[in-house]
């Protein structure tokens, strides 16, 4: 195979995904950073406010909401997933009972289609008709009621349990690939020098599935930072922003409220965060001496 | 040798490959946009076929059939009509798909020929001159300019006449006569007072009924009903000198009238989970008997008509005693308008296709059309009246009969989108507790400086 590693037909093989990348991915990004320093409706022409935007994202409340409800969803479910994910992993790889039948029911939110997941949850959470109050009515825990989606605290916290209950089986398969890549001779070698469970988990099994949690690591953060579907289906942003994700907020101001500079503004600010946060995990789990 | 051409071949194929699957601009089109085209009668028709001008319609609902039954109606009436000359398609989407698509289309000049534009975006599309000056039309058409009183008309005119009503809107509070008999209360007429308003709240919750059936959830628009309370507290009368920035949403009056807001929300007014549920959830919650009254417009007469019968009544809202303004408000008003794509005039055919629809979608023909499916045309024939049956319309046309005023115009299609959306923002923030009166205007008045 030595012709195709020629450095000419490795461009030449890759031109065709550089190009739908360019033009559907990057192209977009430059635009909507443009129109970031516009003041546009979507109708006529935009015209250009230097940094208004930018200046008035910053001093708008709804936007330090969205942030904060962005922040406590990212910190719970990243934290809930990243690690949940990986033990339950653990758990299914060795021969339980029920094995497939266990993978089968945690891969299958996964399945389900977002929206539908919104839909389902409001059925449970929903202060008024959900299944979570009726049943601490009917546990006589009616003081542990709580208005777990609409109020003015645990939506975003909710946002991140329902995110959790539909990535897990997705993460849990990602892990469980990992985790039959690790050598079986290594394993055995484990075995045989005695190793205690604990100290094969944490000399060798997360040692070897590095790059296993570096790879669900950054489809964690930039899947939740794109949560849209949960928040719009479960409270619509509501009440009055409160549940805004910086997602579901710079939507509403482009589309709803005809906000096109200002909401590329808020997806501008959204896109850099979440570069930054990969970036930070990323040089935080490199290795010694191994180049950026 | 092989190897080498192989692998350019396969690049090439990819390419083209890609080019061919995202280059189909046609067909990709409506499903891009998440816009359906009804092809109830024809699929794929070309615009001209056999000398039929084909002439499409965007309208912001996914299924005209089902959602807009009566200019569905009133398109068929006119494809019956012209048959083999004319021939009108939807262009369908949900609301604000269809206005993200306008926009799309606007920007590359593939508007449709008329579409329903929201009246807060309609005067942006006429100053950018996508929209059609109608003035022609009206000048050529005499019947037609006299079927629409002056007031709809001027409600859509700049320097140019960019839309004709849709339809009319009418709104107010619909309730439920059987809960109110039930209960023992006096049934809300035209002139109750807040206070009565207050007082029907409490017996409603001490007999276990929701009093008001509101949603909230991507619902922030339903706010009709309380449109004319903001009208009771001078509204209209000064809404230009806010815009002109000579005045405050944050006035004297208003903000009485958003005091007012809370007081609803703070006798519990509304279901505990309103922040979670939508227009039509309180619309279920109403026509299956949970709740007394429900916030909405004459366009859901039929259905109400269908679920309630003659349990139903209509009623313009409270008045209040502490307000120098006309109380006798009510809100019928010019819907969002119709317009046509400027381009139209490009093509003589499309443009007298156009004219001949618009001149058949304000004929008496098409009001009784209208009115059968318990929705108010925006034109003036009189000696048309509800049905036997359709009781919904019935009560909303004797509240009419009791002649109060109405605006020009809907008090929220006055503003530009951004503003409304913080009007409708801050009212339901106040409804629901989030926001004190005086900061929820400061927020309108905020949103007024971008």
């Amino acid at each position: 195979m030595y012709w195709l590693s020629k450095k000419r037909y490795i461009v030449g093989m890759l031109i065709p995904t550089l190009l739908v990348y360019s033009v559907f991915i990057i192209l977009p990004i430059i635009i909507a950073v443009g129109y970031s320093f516009t003041k546009y409706s979507g109708i006529g022409k935009a015209k250009f406010n230097g940094f208004a935007n930018y200046q008035r994202l910053f001093s708008d409340p709804t936007f330090w909401i969205a942030f904060k409800n962005t922040m406590i969803i990212f910190i719970v479910a990243f934290l809930l997933l990243l690690v949940g994910a990986f033990f339950i992993a653990l758990l299914l790889n060795n021969h339980l009972k029920f094995n497939d039948f266990n993978k089968a029911l945690i891969f299958s939110p996964a399945i389900i289609a977002p929206i539908i997941v919104g839909i389902i949850w409001v059925y449970i959470l929903d202060p008024e008709i959900g299944i979570v109050n009726a049943l601490l009515d009917a546990a006589g825990l009616s003081a542990w009621k709580q208005q777990w989606i609409g109020g003015d605290t645990l939506s975003p916290y909710s946002t991140a349990i329902i995110y959790f209950w539909q990535q897990l089986g997705y993460l849990v398969t990602i892990y469980i690939a990992g985790l039959k890549m690790i050598p079986e001779d290594v394993m055995e070698a484990v075995r045989i020098d005695g190793a205690s469970a604990w100290q094969k988990l944490r000399y060798i099994t997360v040692p070897l599935m590095k790059t296993t949690i570096s790879t669900v690591a950054v489809l964690l953060i930039t899947g939740i930072f794109k949560i849209f579907e949960i928040v719009q289906q479960t409270t619509g942003g509501g009440p009055n922003h409160m549940s805004e994700t910086l997602v579901t907020y710079s939507y509403s101001t482009t589309f709803t409220k005809g906000e096109y500079g200002y909401g590329m503004s808020l997806a501008t600010i959204t896109f850099v965060v979440s570069l930054i946060i990969t970036g930070v995990y990323m040089m935080l789990t490199r290795e010694k001496g191994e180049k950026a | 040798m092989k190897r080498k051409v192989l692998s350019i071949l396969l690049a090439a194929s990819m390419v083209a490959g890609l080019l061919v699957g995202c280059g189909n601009s046609n067909a990709g089109s409506s499903d891009k946009t998440d816009k359906t085209e009804n092809t109830a009668e024809t699929t794929e028709a070309p615009e001209t076929s056999g000398g039929e001008v084909t002439l499409k319609m965007g309208i912001h609902v996914a299924d005209p059939a089902s959602q807009e039954t009566v200019t569905y109606n009133i398109v068929q009436a006119f494809n019956e009509k012209y048959a083999g000359k004319y021939k009108v398609e939807f262009e369908a989407a949900d609301t604000e798909t269809h206005s993200t698509n306008l926009k799309l289309e606007a920007s590359d000049g593939t508007l449709p020929e008329v579409f329903w534009l929201d009246s807060s975006e309609a005067p942006e599309y006429a100053e950018a001159g996508y929209l059609l000056d109608l003035s022609d039309f009206l000048e050529e058409y005499k019947d037609t300019d006299a079927a629409l009183d002056a007031s709809v008309k001027e409600a859509f005119k700049s320097d140019i006449q960019y839309g004709l009503p849709y339809q009319c809107n009418v709104e107010g509070f619909f309730y439920n006569k059987e809960i109110f008999e039930q209960l023992g209360i006096a049934e809300p007429a035209n002139g109750t007072t807040f206070t009565q308003l207050l007082d029907m709240i409490t017996k409603c919750n001490e007999g276990g009924i929701t009093p008001i059936a509101q949603g909230c959830m991507n619902s922030s628009y339903a706010i009709w009903g309380y449109l004319a309370m903001l009208d009771r507290y001078g509204y209209s009368e000064y809404i230009q000198n806010i815009l002109a920035g000579d005045k405050k949403f944050n006035n004297e009056d208003l903000l009485k009238c958003f005091e007012k807001l809370q007081q609803l929300g703070q006798s519990g007014a509304f279901s505990t989970n309103m922040a979670t549920q939508e227009y039509f959830d309180a619309k279920e919650l109403f026509t299956s008997g949970q709740a007394a009254i429900f916030n909405t417009g004459a366009w859901d007469c039929a259905e109400l008509d269908e679920k309630l019968g003659d349990k139903v009544g209509f009623w313009w809202g409270p008045t209040f005693d502490d307000s120098t303004y006309e109380q006798k408000a009510a809100m019928k008003v010019p819907s969002a308008p119709i317009s046509v794509s400027a381009a139209v005039a490009e093509d003589a055919a499309k443009q007298e296709g156009v004219y001949k629809f618009l001149e058949f979608y304000y004929s008496e023909d098409a009001a009784k059309i209208s009115y059968e499916g318990s929705v108010f045309p925006a034109t003036n024939y009189t000696g048309i009246s509800a049905g036997e049956t359709q009781y919904a319309l019935g009560q909303v046309m004797a509240s009419i009969d009791e002649g109060w005023t109405s605006p020009a115009a809907q008090p929220d299609q006055i503003l530009n989108s951004a503003v409304q959306a913080q009007l409708y923002d801050s009212m339901l923030g106040v409804l629901l507790g989030n926001y004190e009166p005086a900061d929820a205007l400061d927020k309108i008045d905020q949103q007024m400086t971008y």
